[in-house]
């Protein structure tokens, strides 16, 4: 299908880079792989679309009809039907060039505006949600992340054109919400791979599940109280300045302390204040993403996963917060569990 | 038995020094620097500074009040390194671990000088033992799938020693106090 082979200067604003359900693909089960910027370096996590596309290829043992819908960030939507690439869309290209380092790596659209955005693949998984039920399984954004949501490229939410998606999107329903969640399979699930790491929060958490009172099975009372100096980790002020003086006292040797009872509070709110809990409570999709204070890394195999020296930190929320842990260590976000952490 | 064990030894010690002599082929180490500064750093961005948050009147979900966190490096404090310290970095420079971690955040930094200019920097985070070598001035080739390659850039991780030798430096030259640790080493 050479024609749909389309590139951005043959054709007018209106009849380009309009991602359609193709009869091709009607019925078959579909996977939407999102690359992100890696915006240091004006590259992308293309390699991390296309192993994570063999392995689902490889674990297809009932030979399903498959779709990907490959996103690269960089400038490209790529759809591949059972192996066959079908259709490119060719959108303004993103290099180092946008991440000016005088403008602290953040994008630049550099006059442009036909950029690959995050309303581009919401529009995607809206249509398939009207044109294709129940067959979207899978949506994965390889990005770096924050609490705000997947870092697609590093826009700002100034910007004439923001291409990174946020809490925002959510909370003001820039999408229709009903055809979103029709588009996915009662399996599907939308995954963001990257990380919910503040350091001040990994010493915390670390510190309190070092401490003799804390019991790894799920024993530790509300009422056990934990001590934490109150320091300042490299490259961060002293923890107090991140923690709502509600959730602690200080002692006059400067320490501070908690009761597990507030240390709880503390991560489930970290829970309940990112962009997968909003997406999974408001439009009641299972979202997996990092837990607080964990983080990302990759090596062999090269995948993401949650680095080794934060792993530790997960069997904390899966214990005493009742969160169901997904695959190599990231949380699962759910209606319910969000609904139910947010009840005093 | 005994000759077979040896064959496996053998292919064993040549695997392994064909991989370490990857490393160092790959990190293209100055090695004539004329002085080398060692600083702490304050780097924030959206990734390292937690939101103040708001609860949503309708959802009772959290928000961040705050929207862009710029990104922001600040040097907080700096040194220099004598001749026998340089020789003792560069030499654990060249055996970093593989991996790395998705934050870009660091709290190190090590720039490598010839006459006034900076020829190298090396950033490190103790949060995730992330250690990025790269030199300046290299151009970056694009490679099949249009990605930029830069040649001279170097992502790893701190190996132990390397770790262990950083913390010493930076606690002689009082850039950290005494509690000051690597993530991992907080007990």
């Amino acid at each position: 299908m050479d024609e749909l082979n389309l590139v951005i200067s043959e054709f007018d604003e209106k009849s380009i880079l309009d991602w359609e359900v193709t009869l091709d693909i009607k019925g078959a089960k579909k996977y939407i792989l999102v690359a992100g910027i890696d915006y240091h370096t004006g590259n992308s996590f293309i390699k991390y679309c296309n192993d994570y596309k063999t392995k689902i290829i490889a674990n297809n043992k009932s030979k399903e009809d498959l779709t990907f819908i490959i996103i690269d960030m960089k400038g490209t939507i790529e759809t591949i039907d059972n192996g066959k690439s079908i259709s490119i869309e060719n959108y303004d290209k993103i290099s180092k060039s946008n991440y000016p380092a005088s403008k602290g790596h953040a994008f630049d659209s550099l006059g442009k505006s036909k950029y690959i955005t995050k309303k581009t693949i919401y529009d995607i998984i809206e249509k398939i949600g009207k044109d294709d039920i129940n067959t979207l399984q899978e949506v994965n954004i390889f990005s770096h992340a924050y609490s705000g949501g997947p870092i697609l490229a590093n826009s700002s939410q100034t910007d004439a054109t923001d291409l990174d998606m946020r809490i925002n999107d959510i909370k003001n329903r820039t999408f229709d919400f009903a055809n979103f969640k029709s588009a996915f399979t009662p399996t599907g699930v939308f995954k963001i791979w990257g990380c919910q790491s503040h350091p001040p929060f990994n010493y915390l958490i670390k510190r309190v599940m070092q401490n003799p009172k804390y019991k790894k099975d799920g024993s530790t009372k509300d009422s056990d109280e934990f001590l934490v100096n109150d320091i300042a980790i490299p490259g961060n002020e002293i923890l107090s300045r991140y923690i709502d003086t509600k959730y602690y006292s200080k002692l006059p040797n400067g320490q501070l302390k908690f009761t597990f009872s507030q240390v709880k509070k503390i991560f489930s709110e970290s829970y309940c204040a990112n962009y997968a809990a909003w997406l999974a409570y408001s439009v009641d999709i299972k979202v997996q993403y990092s837990l607080p204070a964990t983080y990302a890394s990759f090596g062999s195999p090269e995948v993401f996963r949650i680095s080794d020296d934060t792993k530790m930190n997960v069997p904390f929320f899966e214990k005493y917060l009742g969160i169901t842990i997904g695959e190599l260590n990231y949380g699962i976000y759910d209606k319910s569990t969000v609904g139910k952490l947010l009840t005093p | 038995m005994v000759k077979t064990k040896f064959f496996f030894i053998t292919i064993l010690i040549i695997f392994n020094t064909l991989v370490s002599c990857q490393n160092v082929k790959n990190h293209n180490f100055i090695k004539d620097a004329d002085k080398i500064i060692i600083s702490t750093v304050l780097f924030k961005d959206k990734t390292t500074e937690p939101q103040l948050l708001k609860k949503d009147s309708a959802t009772k979900l959290y928000y961040p009040i705050e929207a862009d966190v710029k990104e922001k490096i600040t040097k907080t404090g700096s040194a220099n390194l004598k001749k026998e310290e340089s020789k003792k970095l560069i030499s654990l420079l060249k055996e970093p671990s593989l991996n790395h971690s998705l934050p870009y955040q660091y709290d190190i930094q090590i720039d490598f000088y010839k006459k006034n200019k900076i020829i190298q920097i090396v950033t490190i985070s103790s949060e995730t033992k992330n250690l990025v070598i790269k030199k300046i001035g290299c151009k970056s080739q694009a490679d099949e799938n249009g990605q930029e390659i830069d040649p001279c850039f170097f992502r790893g991780m701190v190996s132990d020693s390397l770790k262990k030798y950083i913390v010493s430096l930076l606690k002689s030259k009082k850039l950290w106090n005494k509690e000051q640790q690597f993530m991992e080493d907080y007990k």
